[in-house]
């Protein structure tokens, strides 16, 4: 009685109006960030360029070697990152809403192996070489993989629980593992090839994978920004939620769509990149609170700064090559996530 | 009156939870029993299967101390170690995630989930590429590993105790780190070279035996009963911190003890075997929907691990004609398709969760 | 290594192994032809019987061959290319999926194979994974196990050492060159003046090759690989691919040197395609599994602005079994891949500004 009572206190110590102008603003000085950090993308790489010759060429596109960096890497990267990070950001939003698990990680639904799974027999079955040509396989595995889970796990009166979805995700996550492993060690060239794409990467990502996943990316993420005040009363547990009206089946549904939609994508992009989507929505909650509303908001904008923000400096620490964004974002994230995790109090979903 | 019906009704209660629980405990005895036989009859079909063209009959000669020497030689050097391993490293890994997964009261907490593995591989893989470890070595090097990247978790999730949820959560990033220094290392180094490290981090048994088993099976020895005699604490603990108290457990310690068992299992198998993925988190689940007492069933989940890695070794093997694929590939694929008919089957009879 | 105390069941399995390898040794030489597997026959005179005992050292251990090995067994790359080319046709050798054909054997190796007269040999398993398959080894009944050029573990040898001598590779894992590991094999099958006249013919072979397309004398390259988007993988002056370039009488460009971020004997490093104009290079190669990988890389606008690629000095190895051919270069695998290479290479070399 007295946890709940300070919650309410501490939530409406603030008039409402002043903390919606407050997060509000917080939204906007994020956006701001967003954009610095797009901007820095375009600027800075492995190979050094003056902002007065990145300028230069935004403006006149000739065929110069930095024209050709900047519009043909750098820009294309950059768009992937910012769709992937914000793909990431929802999704990871929506499935910790979803499970009302803090270990859940869009990868449980098992669309990270899924999407892997596909990707090897890309490789190895039909020799596709590019990650342009990786995309529509890893979308394509990534959803099979999610409605198994999500089939198995709706067996039974109660539903997708968020201990079977947990469960029935582990089990499939694990099974494709093994089964990409298996392809893995009998082919050189999948091992070659896959042992990159594994480690989430936003380089060779051109306008044409973009162009790909801007379409599903577009849709997940306007299902997930709807889904605000659906995963606001799903907090509360399955049976208040009933009472206050919800059609719970039918949000989980909504939401696990759109987790495919936006994770599949996402991973079928830049490979899987596991730890943004955790992150970022623990992050967020620090600022917002509770309000699953503002979470998605604050999720989709601190998400992509930070992923790009990653690949920015993945792509200076490691001259005359790069470090991938997927390591990037591990040994910076957890750290930060790490600190998180000690400084706050209990957290409660 | 009211207070003879009152005494009737609790000596009735009484009664009734001594014959659940009797009733319940002879059932996970017949489990035990039941999972024990099967282990044996694996174990001996394991003995027999092989490309050196023994008979049954010269793998029992063998046994029973008689048999040529090339028999010999292939049971008593190359499938004995290796199943041996495989039972000591199944057990160890299914008891690792079923203490887990009853402190933190999470299904999905099993050493791989809260960095012990990751930390595993990465010292692994490290070893292996950038020191150019094996055998013995590379077991401690990865036993130092795990043991402090286990540190690192407790420590950095400690503030004034320690929360399983916590820890969960810090292990998660802990090993968001180990996954990102293992991509780190297979990117950068040659295709040989990542494919055997590849082999060891998907887990492999090939190196069984001599000096290691002998490792694995002092260390079992010790870590197993210790972690068995825990088993009526952690069902005390499982039933909430001050209820524990009431049945005089000192819940602190009695979770700190049951964590740091579960790391010395954990890393006790993946020193001597490499991660094998997905046993310890579905022994624990597994061994419960079979029991279906409340206690965390840690007999039962020692068995469950064991079977499934004996039997994924001898698929592992055999399965594929000419090519023969590391143990953790097959485990993969054996233990997830159980795990999801047991999840489907109870759910379809009402009794998920 | 550690040395472990002497226990009786290693006393045991010490005296088990010696029987096994006597065992072995007198039923091969009783046994005469009746395993599977070609009796070998060498093409030139049987060697001087004084060859032999010979005790041939490696990283691993020492290796004693009593008398002139009839059954050889290979593992790891390259010495079934050296055994073949000394006309020993071997009993057993790894499966090579990438480059082989439907059955594992490269092709080099099968026209020998076919030349020598003689039947396809075991094809061992495991050789993708690292796990070395001892039961299949026993069955093929070898008098030596030739491993000169692979990645054996300390645990690896020891057991395959009580199946037959084994010879292990001299320093480093993955790391002797063509010669030694044909010198080394020439040894052990007791034909050692043969080996050194077989690495001297190919020698001069390359040497001659790189004199009649003097169009490549002192001609700069550069040797990469595009495995990862957007970064290509540049080999360095150590890389056995770039010394048979070298042998060819071209000159390793300066700017692999000056890109280098570490200048230590690794193999390769990375290096961003923004950063590729920086390379300054005559000729351009790179390997690659097949013709559209191939046209893809080169279609990449960065890579495309490349001068040499612009002008088309860039030769590709394009072809599964050309990579295995100079990533595993033997005194088969050269000539059969340098009399299809050199000519493309000396008409990429003619474009060169």
């Amino acid at each position: 009685m007295t946890t709940a009572v300070a919650v309410d206190r501490r939530r409406t110590a603030a008039h409402p109006a002043a903390r919606r102008r407050r997060l509000l603003v917080g939204l906007a000085v994020c956006l701001v960030v967003l954009l610095v950090v797009c901007v820095v993308s375009l600027m800075v790489g492995s190979h050094a360029l003056s902002p007065g010759t990145v300028l230069e060429t935004l403006r006149h596109r000739g065929d110069d070697e930095a024209s050709l960096i900047v519009w043909d890497k750098r820009l294309p990267r950059t768009l992937v990152g910012v769709l992937a990070g914000l793909a990431l950001g929802l999704a990871g939003t929506v499935m910790q809403g979803l499970t009302r698990n803090p270990l859940a990680d869009p990868g449980l639904l098992g669309i990270n192996a899924g999407a892997a799974v596909a990707v090897v027999v890309a490789i190895s079955a039909f020799g596709v070489t590019s990650v342009a040509g990786y995309v529509p396989f890893a979308f394509v595995g990534a959803a099979l993989a999610a409605v198994g889970v999500y089939g198995v796990a709706s067996v039974g009166r109660e539903g997708a629980t968020p201990t079977k979805l947990a469960l029935a995700g582990a089990a499939v996550t694990a099974a494709l593992t093994s089964v990409v492993t298996a392809v893995l060690l009998t082919s050189t060239p999948a091992i070659s090839q896959l042992r990159f794409w594994q480690v989430g990467a936003l380089a060779g990502r051109g306008s044409e994978v973009a162009a790909q996943a801007v379409g599903p990316i577009v849709v997940g993420a306007a299902l997930a920004l709807a889904l605000g005040r659906a995963l606001d009363g799903l907090a509360l547990g399955d049976d208040v939620a009933r009472a206050l009206g919800q059609r719970v089946g039918r949000v989980r549904v909504v939401a696990a769509v759109s987790v495919v939609l936006l994770c599949g994508t996402a991973t079928a992009a830049a490979g899987p990149i596991a730890f943004v989507g955790l992150v970022v929505p623990h992050a967020a909650r620090r600022f917002v609170g509770h309000d699953y509303r503002w979470l998605l908001a604050y999720s989709a904008v601190l998400a992509p700064a930070m992923l790009v923000a990653c690949d920015v400096v993945g792509r200076v620490v490691a001259y005359p090559g790069e470090l991938e964004v997927g390591i990037v974002t591990a040994v910076v994230g957890a750290p930060v996530f790490i600190a998180i995790v000690r400084r706050g109090r209990e957290v409660t979903l | 009156m009211a207070v003879t019906a009152v005494h009737v009704a609790r000596a009735d209660a009484v009664a009734a939870a001594r014959d659940a629980r009797r009733v319940g405990r002879s059932r996970e005895v017949r489990v035990v029993m039941v999972l024990a036989v099967l282990l044996a009859l694996a174990a001996a079909v394991s003995l027999c299967l092989g490309q050196a063209g023994l008979t049954p009959g010269q793998v029992l000669d063998v046994l029973l101390g008689r048999g040529d020497a090339i028999s010999r030689f292939v049971v008593l050097e190359l499938r004995g170690p290796r199943l041996a391993s495989a039972v000591l490293v199944g057990a160890c890994l299914g008891l690792a995630g079923a203490i887990l997964q009853s402190v933190v009261r999470n299904v999905l907490a099993s050493p791989d989930v809260v960095g012990l593995t990751a930390g595993a591989s990465a010292a692994g893989v490290v070893g292996i590429v950038w020191i150019g470890l094996s055998g013995l070595a590379l077991s401690g090097f990865v036993l130092v590993g795990t043991l402090a990247s286990a540190l690192a978790v407790y420590l950095l999730a400690w503030r004034d105790g320690l929360s399983g949820y916590r820890f969960v959560l810090v292990g998660i990033g802990v090993a968001a780190l180990g996954t990102a220094v293992v991509s780190y290392v297979l990117t950068r180094t040659s295709v040989t070279d990542a494919r055997i490290a590849l082999t060891w981090l998907t887990g492999s048994l090939n190196g069984a035996g001599g000096a290691a088993l002998t490792t694995l099976a002092v260390a079992s020895l010790v870590a197993i009963p210790a972690a068995l005699v825990q088993g009526r604490r952690l069902a005390a603990l499982e039933l909430g911190d001050e209820a524990a108290s009431a049945l005089g457990v000192r819940a602190e310690l009695a979770r700190g003890l049951a964590v740091l068992t579960s790391v010395v299992l954990a890393a006790v198998a993946v020193a001597a075997a490499g991660p094998v993925a997905f046993v310890a988190l579905v022994a624990g689940p597994v061994a419960r929907r079979l029991t279906r007492t409340g206690a965390p069933p840690l007999l039962g989940a020692a068995l469950v691990g064991a079977l499934v890695v004996v039997v994924s070794d001898a698929v592992a093997q055999f399965a594929v004609p000419g090519v023969v694929f590391p143990v953790g590939v097959v485990t993969g694929i054996v233990g997830a398709p159980y795990l999801l008919w047991l999840l489907a089957r109870t759910n379809r009879a009402g009794r998920g969760g | 290594m550690p040395v472990t105390a002497t226990r009786r069941p290693r006393a045991l399995a010490a005296l088990a192994a010696t029987l096994a390898a006597v065992v072995t040794l007198a039923g091969c030489s009783s046994d005469g032809g009746s395993g599977d597997g070609a009796a070998p026959t060498s093409t030139t005179p049987a060697a001087a019987t004084d060859a032999f005992p010979v005790t041939i050292p490696s990283a691993l251990g020492s290796a004693t061959i009593e008398k002139k090995p009839e059954r050889v067994v290979t593992w790891g790359w390259s010495a079934q290319d050296a055994v073949l080319a000394l006309g020993v046709v071997p009993a057993a050798m790894p499966k090579y999926t990438y480059g082989g054909d439907a059955q594992g054997v490269l092709p080099w190796d099968a026209e020998k194979i076919t030349a020598l007269g003689g039947t396809t040999p075991t094809i061992l398993s495991g050789a993708d994974t690292g796990e070395v398959p001892f039961e299949e080894i026993v069955a093929a009944k070898p008098d030596v196990i030739l491993a000169p050029y692979s990645g054996l573990t300390q645990e690896d040898y020891d057991k395959l050492a009580k199946i037959a001598p084994t010879v292990a590779y001299p320093d480093q894992p993955w790391a002797t060159t063509w010669q030694d590991v044909t010198t080394i094999v020439g040894k052990a099958l007791g034909l050692a003046d043969q080996a050194k006249q077989l690495v001297a013919d190919t020698d001069a072979y390359v040497t001659k090759l790189g004199g009649e397309n003097s169009v490549l004398k002192d001609k700069t390259f550069v040797y990469g690989a595009a495995n990862q988007a957007d970064q290509l993988t540049v080999y360095k002056p150590t890389d056995p691919r770039v010394q048979l370039l070298n042998q060819l009488g071209m000159t390793t460009s300066p700017s692999v040197a000056a890109l280098d971020p570490k200048k230590d004997d690794s193999y390769f490093y990375t290096v961003s395609y923004e950063n590729v104009s920086k390379i300054d290079t005559d000729v351009l190669v790179a390997y690659f599994d097949d013709q559209a990988a191939a046209d893809k890389f080169a279609s990449d606008p960065l890579i495309a602005a490349m001068p040499s690629v612009k002008s088309g000095a860039f030769a590709p190895i394009v072809g599964q079994s050309f990579v295995m051919a100079s990533s595993a270069p033997s005194a088969l695998s050269i000539p059969w891949m340098l009399d299809k290479y050199v000519p493309q290479l000396a008409a990429a070399a003619e474009k060169a500004q």
